[in-house]
């Protein structure tokens, strides 16, 4: 067992009765997996809510059979979790509706309601086993949000390459006046996981700004991947991919995406252009 | 917005894609790492994991964006296939790349080892870490599709590697190793499909690197499968709603085609989704018939309505079965039924086709861009011209097979590859040498009508086969005219031919020959040029024997109508002997009164007798005329002649004894109709021949409709009645009671009907099965991995569980059970135990050291009999509660199967190495029957009534041995696939055997020479087969589901006959039987 998985908890709500056994087995299996549980049945009332606020996530069971009376039980222990879950952006709600294959009378109107209300950070899962399922669980509830980088919020970020670093500092130096800039320099050798810090830091800025003139076959590629780690056209702030029209090759060079201009400019009008550019988003941003 | 969609469909990612290839960053950066540490990797995983996209839009990226740590910023990626020349496609991306000479670059790599990295280093590219100008590049080496090197002819046949292919690998093995000892910016990278792992051992050091350096792709957990789905809509700035992602997450399949149908399906979302200006929600995901519409909200319902009511009737025929696995079916079919009207609309296509040419020519493409490897269909590279050849249709042009695919390749489609840019319109008019590829084998195992050609081709292609042993048997023999074809079999082969309508062209792409192309056609040319022959002279000969036998009739038909009035005189002149004997006697009895009387009645006599004489001389002629016509009225005439003769004797006796010659008389009354009676026989005879020829015809006639089924009619009643009618016509004219072309054609009208519980009766366990015994139609034993044995009643249902298993038992690796008491279980640390579960005992099996592959119980002796994998068959006998070790006997090789007959003093035993051994009980010996070389003796059952013992060997011949004599008896060739297992039926009328094409064929045992039925389906690895006491067989599928089908066309016939609801109209019969055939009602109560 990990310890990651046992500081974690998990609400198990109500289940109607065809379900109960199914409800008991999945519990002994989420402990098995390591994680902590509180099972709704054995809580008062007023540890219910209290539970199910603790916990990181809730589980609900939901068999083919589910008469009147357990409906409302179902739908009170999901309507406490989808208000948990409209307050807190960590919280999972997972519903678990094995397959059969029963060819009796399925409640598919009931089950079709809960299909219908999923949202983002609630799923909807159908697998036969109960051990299946908390595999997936598991897997949703580790995937590590958070990146190890610590960031700062700012309005220019400058990424070049090595290659271009003696042209890029005079850049910065003009950038002073318009704002400081923050910087990064790709190096081919570094150790340095690049990913998740322009992930994290390109969503800090208001303007992302890569220059290169020397390292022409780099920058385009580099500018896909960092569009695409960082969010593309989702991300709150621009890009700005800026290159010395001295730059071999240029002509043949083009990059077009949401939220990404490429401009082509004389070495002595790149702070200009960068500067240019700034002032347009941020008088939007004003404007807004 | 950007207008293009972040989803590639079936194809796999572009480099130029990347930015939307979400959900594998861990392993991009897994893989990335391994390189920066090895240098070289080999990336394996299963069909449809997504190994090129990873390559392509993941890894080279990423080195490109500089998330790699190496010397250089810059990147050469020198990627290529393999194909049919490995070397050349290498040195052509290198040369390329590194822009030197092609010549040089080919010249310098057939040296092999350092080859590849001394041209790097010659280049302008290669700078060391002290002058770096800025112009050095770090070299990217990349073998996509590797398993190439075995599926090509040019480059692996006969179990060897051609030196070319050889070379080549040596090259980037080579190369990966220098560059990690010298530390330079060199990375090899192989893609390659897991199946192929094995077969790497051909190549030396491959299996060393793949141990070193090998990346498994794994699957795709949920939150990676949620960025799949959800990431590229968001980069594109499109929406998808939570909910469509949790569905189309549980509906996607375990196993092969997950990733590829998934992108398919987000590719039409998002155009249904108008390019992602709207959400991607349920609505969508129903109207590419992916989604029930019962299941979608109010609102959307009316949408859906509006939408369905809009399409045709075929095409709303398609959303019948709305899930996520119909969309890529629904999506093909819709292509096909389109493709007439597209191409009636292209301007740069003069001559159009009819719609009955463009779908020959889509279904020969098709069959054309897939092969059957080892029986499974896969994708095969075949040029344009190739395809047009094998139509061989003379105003069917290079540019009317290209303007009809090109549906097929269009920027929504993309399923042929090279797709068509809608920015280069060239790119729509292919050149006639251009090569065409399926982009994915997703899409030959999910659209269902390319699977129908696909099996029909096998069907094709397994006729073909055996047409060539034929064609052989006969070329060796000298053509011979005895090993023509007979009447059956030339009906059977002619109607492949017309069906297949192959050619050299179709039989250069089907064959595997290893042989340059000019070469290769000239081959296939050859052949078919023999086919043809072969063909014709069997027709001839037939036309000449039938000829032949025509005279003969008509000469018995004359002889016949002659005897009949021969006969007929010869009764009339016998009855008028009655009469007048019976006059006669009068006249004698009245002799006595007057001795002149009886003077004159004496002469009376005499001159009757003359008469008589005179008529039997007069008979003798007319028998005689008979006798000459034919044999058998020959005899009637030497009867005759004799019955006249016996009158004559009579006529002159009849003076003295009247009574004598009453009696006579009526003995003349008997003979005479006994002539009738044989008159009348030969009479029947000529009708009979008559009613053969008709017969025959009625029977080709039955195949011929058992055919047309597949071809499948819209209304699956159609489809029942022309199945259950060549039913009949084959049953009515005495056709083979287990005709496999009439059981194909019954089981696919049945399986028409979708009613899968009573058809094809399949049963899923959670649990892996490891054994399974069938003990009668109410019991059912399993043992599962888990140590558990279930007993089942006939509905499947468990009755009881027993936990076989200890506290301290390691893990179980084989197990066998014997009969409905004995389970023999063999663990990890080569325990083995016999467990007699019904009464609760268990007994260490002594004298093995491995696990036991085999056991068997001989009553008798109350004793058990193993085979192990040790070489060793052991013989233990219960004694006291024990069981005892008695004698151990080392054996050549593993002992695969073993058997015991009832009531015989010994076991049958085959081996590995293809030895066949007996072992007396009573005098523990062992005496070599057979040896089999290069062949394993994979299973042996002996049938106790019949006294033989049958053998299935890995070179699928099915080998009969005389019980008694020790003698092989038949030797019946299967299939070129392996015989995997065998069962035989209680009245052992009935042998299946079990082949590792995943397939079962079924044989009448005295029948052997017919064709058998052969069961096939999408079938994952087939473990075991057994014949049920109920009709039925039962295949074990890997490991996990229990599937039971009919067994006979009877059983089948019995199916669709409830199913039919009417008869065939006029019209229909006359289109689809025939006008010269008479109508009938097939079903007699309609």
């Amino acid at each position: 067992m990990s310890q990651q998985s046992k500081e974690i908890k998990i609400f198990l709500a109500q289940t109607s009765s065809d379900t109960n056994i199914l409800n008991q087995k999945l519990s002994t299996v989420l402990q098995k997996a390591g994680f902590k549980v509180a099972i709704s049945e054995h809580l008062s009332q007023e540890e219910h809510t209290e539970e199910l606020m603790l916990s990181h996530c809730s589980v609900h069971v939901i068999g083919d059979f589910v008469d009147q009376s357990s409906q409302a039980f179902l739908n009170q222990d999901f309507s406490l979790a989808q208000e948990k879950n409209s307050t807190d952006e960590n919280f999972t709600i997972f519903v678990w509706h094995p397959e059969t294959k029963s060819k009796k009378q399925v409640n598919s109107a009931f089950i079709n309601q809960i299909r219908n209300k999923i949202n983002q950070n609630m799923i909807f899962s159908n697998h036969e086993s109960a051990v299946m399922f908390v595999e997936d669980l598991r897997g949703v509830i580790s995937v590590n949000k958070a990146a190890e980088y610590q960031v700062k919020k700012t309005e220019i970020f400058l990424i070049y390459n090595s290659l271009d670093s003696y042209n890029a500092k005079e850049i910065i130096e003009m950038l002073q006046d318009v704002s400081p800039p923050e910087t990064l320099v790709i190096e081919p050798s570094s150790r340095t996981d690049y990913e998740k810090y322009i992930a994290k830091q390109v969503n800090n800025s208001m303007l992302t700004v890569v220059y290169f003139k020397y390292a022409n076959e780099w920058a385009i590629p580099f500018m896909q991947q960092i569009w695409k780690i960082s969010g593309g056209a989702s991300i709150p702030g621009q890009f700005l991919l800026i290159a010395s029209k001295n730059t071999a090759n240029i002509q043949n060079l083009e990059f077009e995406a949401p939220k990404t201009s490429f401009k082509i400019v004389d070495d002595e009008l790149i702070p200009l252009e960068i500067k240019v550019v700034f002032d347009k988003i941020s008088k939007h941003k004003h404007n807004d | 917005m950007i207008e293009l969609s972040p989803y590639p469909g079936l194809r796999p990612f572009t480099e130029e894609e990347s930015i939307f290839f979400k959900g594998r960053d861990t392993h991009i950066r897994k893989i990335v790492q391994q390189l920066e540490e090895r240098k070289i990797i080999i990336i394996t995983g299963a069909s449809g994991d997504g190994k090129s996209s990873l390559v392509y839009a993941g890894v080279i990226p990423a080195a490109r964006a500089g998330f790699f740590r190496t010397q250089f910023n810059n990147w050469l990626i020198c990627d290529f296939r393999p194909e049919r020349s490995p070397l050349d496609n290498l040195a052509l991306t290198l040369s390329e790349n590194l822009k030197i000479d092609f010549k040089n670059v080919r010249d310098e790599l057939d040296f092999g080892f350092s080859s590849l990295i001394d041209v790097y280093k010659k280049s302008d590219f290669y700078k060391d870490a002290n002058n770096n100008d800025g112009k050095g590049a770090n070299l990217f080496i990349l073998a996509d599709q590797f398993e190439e090197f075995f599926t090509n002819p040019e480059n692996y046949s006969d179990g060897k590697a051609s030196a070319e292919a050889y070379t080549a690998v040596n090259l980037l093995l080579e190369t990966g190793r220098i560059a990690l000892a010298e530390n330079l910016p060199v990375y090899v990278v192989f893609t390659m499909r897991s199946d192929f792992i094995s077969q790497s051992v051909v190549f030396k050091g491959l299996p060393e690197m793949i141990g070193f350096s090998q990346f498994f792709v794994p699957r795709l957990k949920r939150h990676e499968l949620q960025m799949v789905i959800e990431d590229p809509a968001k980069l594109a700035g499109g929406k998808i709603s939570a909910r469509l992602t949790q569905v189309l997450i549980n509906e996607l399949p375990d196993g092969f085609d997950q990733l590829p149908l998934l992108q398919h399906a987000l590719n039409r979302l998002w155009i249904e989704a108008k390019h992602g200006k709207e959400e991607l929600d349920f609505i969508h995901l129903a109207q590419i018939g992916g989604f029930d519409r019962d299941m979608l909200e109010a609102q959307d319902q009316n949408t859906y309505d509006t939408f369905f009511n809009s399409l045709d009737n075929k095409t709303k025929t398609y959303f019948q079965n709305p899930k996520f696995t119909n969309i890529l079916n629904l999506h093909a079919n819709f292509l096909y039924d389109q493709a007439y009207e597209y191409v009636k609309k292209l301007n740069w296509l003069k001559e159009k086709p009819t719609r009955e040419e463009t779908d020959l020519i889509l279904r020969t493409a098709f069959k054309s861009l897939t092969k059957i490897d080892n029986g499974r269909a896969v994708r095969n590279r075949v040029e344009l011209s190739e395809i047009k050849y094998i139509i061989n249709k003379k105003h069917v042009s290079t540019e009317t097979v290209c303007a009809v695919l090109n549906i097929f390749r269009l920027p929504g489609s993309t399923f042929v590859k090279p797709f068509i840019n809608e920015k280069d319109i060239e790119s729509e008019i292919l050149p006639t040498k251009q090569v065409l590829d399926i982009t994915h084998e997703a899409l030959i195992r999910n659209w269902q009508l390319l699977h129908q050609w696909g099996v029909e081709e096998l069907g094709y292609l397994s006729d073909y086969e055996d047409l060539k042993i034929q064609l052989l048997r006969w070329i060796e023999n000298n053509q011979k005219k005895s090993y023509l074809l007979n009447l059956g079999t030339l009906s059977y082969f002619e109607n492949w031919f017309e069906k297949a309508k192959p050619n050299d062209f179709w039989i250069a792409k089907n064959e595997n020959w290893a042989l340059p192309t000019n070469e290769k056609r000239k081959k296939a040319k050859d052949v078919f040029e023999h086919i043809v022959d072969f063909l014709k002279q069997s027709k001839n000969h037939l036309e000449h024997q039938a000829a032949s036998k025509r005279k003969l009739r008509i000469i018995l038909f004359t002889a016949s109508i002659l005897a009949i009035l021969a006969l007929s005189g010869l009764s009339i002149w016998a009855l008028n002997e009655k009469s007048f004997a019976q006059k006669q006697q009068q006249i004698a009895a009245n002799q006595s009164k007057i001795a002149l009387e009886e003077k004159e009645k004496a002469i009376i006599a005499q001159k009757t007798a003359e008469e008589q004489r005179i008529l039997a001389m007069d008979n003798e002629k007319k028998a005689t005329m008979a006798k000459l016509a034919s044999d058998s009225a020959r005899q009637e005439a030497i009867f005759a002649r004799a019955l006249a003769e016996e009158q004559k004797i009579i006529a002159q006796l009849e003076t003295e004894n009247a009574l004598k010659q009453k009696t006579i008389a009526q003995n003349e009354r008997v003979i005479a109709e006994e002539q009738k009676k044989i008159a009348e026989t030969q009479r029947k005879r000529a009708i009979s021949a008559s009613d053969s020829a008709q017969k025959l015809s009625y029977l080709a006639l039955a195949q011929t409709l058992a055919y047309k089924v597949k071809t499948k009619f819209d209304d699956v009643q159609l489809n029942l009645l022309v199945a259950y009618q060549a039913f009949l016509f084959n049953k009515n004219a005495g056709g083979f009671e287990f005709d496999p072309v009439i059981f194909e054609g019954l089981k696919y009208a049945a399986e028409l009907t979708e009613n899968e519980s009573e058809l094809a009766k399949s049963y899923n366990f959670s649990n892996e099965i490891l054994a399974t015994r069938i003990i009668n139609k109410d019991k059912i034993l399993i043992l599962y991995t888990n140590g558990t044995m279930a007993e089942l009643d006939a509905k499947h249902k468990v009755v009881k569980t027993t936990n076989l298993l200890e506290k301290n038992d390691e893990l179980i690796s084989s197990a066998f059970i014997i009969n409905d008491s004995l389970l023999v279980i063999s663990f990890d640390n080569y325990v083995n135990r016999l467990n007699d579960f019904k009464n609760e005992k268990k007994y260490t099996i002594e004298g093995h050291t491995n696990y036991i592959r085999t056991a068997t119980y001989v009553p008798a002796y109350k004793a058990i009999i193993t085979g192990g994998r040790d070489n060793k068959l052991s013989y233990s006998e219960f004694t006291k509660n024990k069981l005892k070790n008695i004698h151990q006997n080392n054996l050549p090789d593993k002992i695969k199967t073993i058997d015991y007959g009832k009531s015989d003093n010994e076991v049958w035993i085959g081996l590995q190495n293809g030895d066949i051994y007996t072992y007396h009980l009573g005098k523990n010996e062992l005496v070599k029957i057979k040896s089999f070389k290069d062949v394993r003796v994979n299973t042996l059952k002996i049938m106790n009534n019949s006294n033989y013992v049958v053998a299935g060997l890995s070179n699928g011949h099915l080998v009969f041995f005389n019980k008694q004599l020790k003698t092989i008896e038949n030797d019946l060739f299967v299939s070129y696939a392996e015989i995997n297992s065998l069962s035989i039926a209680e009245q052992e009328d009935i042998i299946a055997i079990g082949l590792a094409d995943n397939t079962v064929r079924i044989y009448q045992t005295n029948a052997l020479g017919e064709k058998p039925i052969i069961i096939s389906g999408k079938f994952e690895h087939i473990d075991d087969i057994q014949l049920s006491t109920e009709n039925s067989i039962m295949l074990l599928d890997n490991r996990k589901k229990m599937m039971y089908y009919f067994l006979t066309p009877n059983d089948y016939a019995e199916f669709v006959k409830e199913k039919i609801s009417r008869n065939f109209s006029t019209k229909e019969w006359n289109s689809i039987v025939g006008k010269n055939v008479p109508f009938e009602k097939t079903i007699n109560h309609f």
